[in-house]
């Protein structure tokens, strides 16, 4: 198992049916908009119907709040040079243990 | 490569004057076959054969191997062959058991030896499967997005507290979302959380459903459940069941993600399991 040094988000790198899985890492959910609000780290805009500041709950419905340094293991492209990188590496994973599996068997 | 016996009656090539061909596909000394394959499934394995009509009157054969990656980037081998009449031949699954919707092959008559050289002609494209091979030449090629799809169940990314749940179209691929399935639990602080699902493109938001659920503090876990067809629901007081598009296509880096109102920091989603149809897209 994989842990995304970017979010957080925990993930095995291929499926159970042999298939890679590419993460992505989500944009900013409210609760880590607010508390990057609250850390000055970005200025929500001003409405320009009410000249209010927006709120976070109200910024987050209106666009994507992206961290700067997302990981998205997707491709670039299916060939040429594209096919050979990931869209953004972030910053790197964590190689966890892998959990206990979905079906365990148990002795008679 | 192995010869047979001649022919009683070995047929000229058409700037020799021959007036009888073996097949409409003729193979000059610098013309060859490049198989070119996109798939998504590990451990797949292809073999490529191939029968020629020398121009010395012989039936040639050739047996070939590819080993796909599985990103559904392209992997690309060129088949040498003699000069000759291409009599016809196939791409057969040696390896793993690919569904209709994972591993597309495409073979080409091409002029030149390296994966560069220029492709001529189209000769089959399509789908192979641990039953079914991929013919060439042939009369109809397909589109990656032609047939069932492979069905897929996924587990996606377990989000760390306090984040959403996004999942993402890998790219080369195209998705028909089938149905979602989200377990959300609550931390100790109170407040009236509310999930959607969104479906966006990437940037732009597509769908939102509605929210309806209103997980309160230390709720041990509310299951989402977005089917076709059914109607937006909370049963038994723990699973939410929601619409989702029945003609719901997703195409690479689309997203679908939760939006959630009110969530707290402490609030867990867990790994979300998805069901989608999968085909092979180029880009």
């Amino acid at each position: 198992m994989l842990k995304c040094n970017a979010c957080g988000g925990t993930y095995m790198p291929t499926t159970p049916d042999g298939a890679p899985y590419f993460h992505r890492c989500p944009p900013l959910s409210l609760a880590e908009l607010t508390a990057a609000v609250n850390a000055n780290k970005v200025q929500l805009p001003v409405d320009p119907v009410t000249n209010a500041r927006e709120t976070p709950d109200v910024a987050i419905t209106r666009r994507s709040y992206e961290r700067a340094n997302f990981r998205d293991e997707n491709l670039q492209a299916t060939s040429g040079a594209g096919a050979k990188s990931m869209k953004a590496a972030g910053d790197d994973v964590t190689k966890l243990a892998d959990p206990a599996p979905a079906q365990v068997v148990v002795p008679k | 490569m192995s010869n047979g016996p001649a022919l009683p009656i070995p047929a000229r090539p058409p700037s020799q004057g021959g007036s009888w061909e073996p097949s409409a596909f003729y193979l000059r000394a610098d013309e060859n076959l490049k198989v070119t394959s996109y798939n998504a499934l590990a451990s797949v394995s292809l073999s490529v054969r191939a029968r020629i009509y020398t121009a010395d009157g012989h039936v040639e054969d050739s047996l070939d191997t590819q080993t796909p990656t599985t990103n559904r980037t392209a992997t690309s081998t060129i088949i040498r062959t003699n000069e000759g009449w291409l009599l016809g031949g196939q791409v057969v699954v040696t390896g793993a058991a690919p569904l209709v919707g994972q591993t597309f092959v495409v073979v080409e008559l091409v002029r030149g030896d390296s994966t560069a050289a220029n492709a001529m002609q189209l000769l089959a494209a399509g789908y192979v499967t641990a039953k079914q091979p991929l013919v060439f030449p042939q009369a109809q090629p397909q589109s990656s997005l032609d047939g069932a799809g492979a069905l897929r169940s996924i587990s996606g990314t377990t989000p760390a507290a306090g984040a959403e749940i996004s999942e993402t179209v890998p790219t080369g691929a195209r998705w028909q979302l089938l149905a979602l399935a989200v377990t959300f639990i609550a931390s100790a602080t109170v407040a009236t959380r509310t999930t959607t699902v969104i479906v966006d493109d990437g940037t732009n938001n597509l769908n939102q459903t509605v929210g309806i659920n209103q997980a309160t503090a230390n709720q041990t876990a509310i299951n989402y459940f977005g089917n076709r067809g059914v109607q937006i629901a909370l049963l038994n007081g723990q699973n939410v069941t929601a619409p989702i598009g029945v003609e719901y296509f997703l195409g690479a880096g689309y997203r679908i993600r939760t939006s959630t109102g009110s969530i707290q920091i402490g609030d867990q989603y867990a790994s979300p399991k998805y069901l989608v149809r999968e085909w092979i897209e180029g880009a």
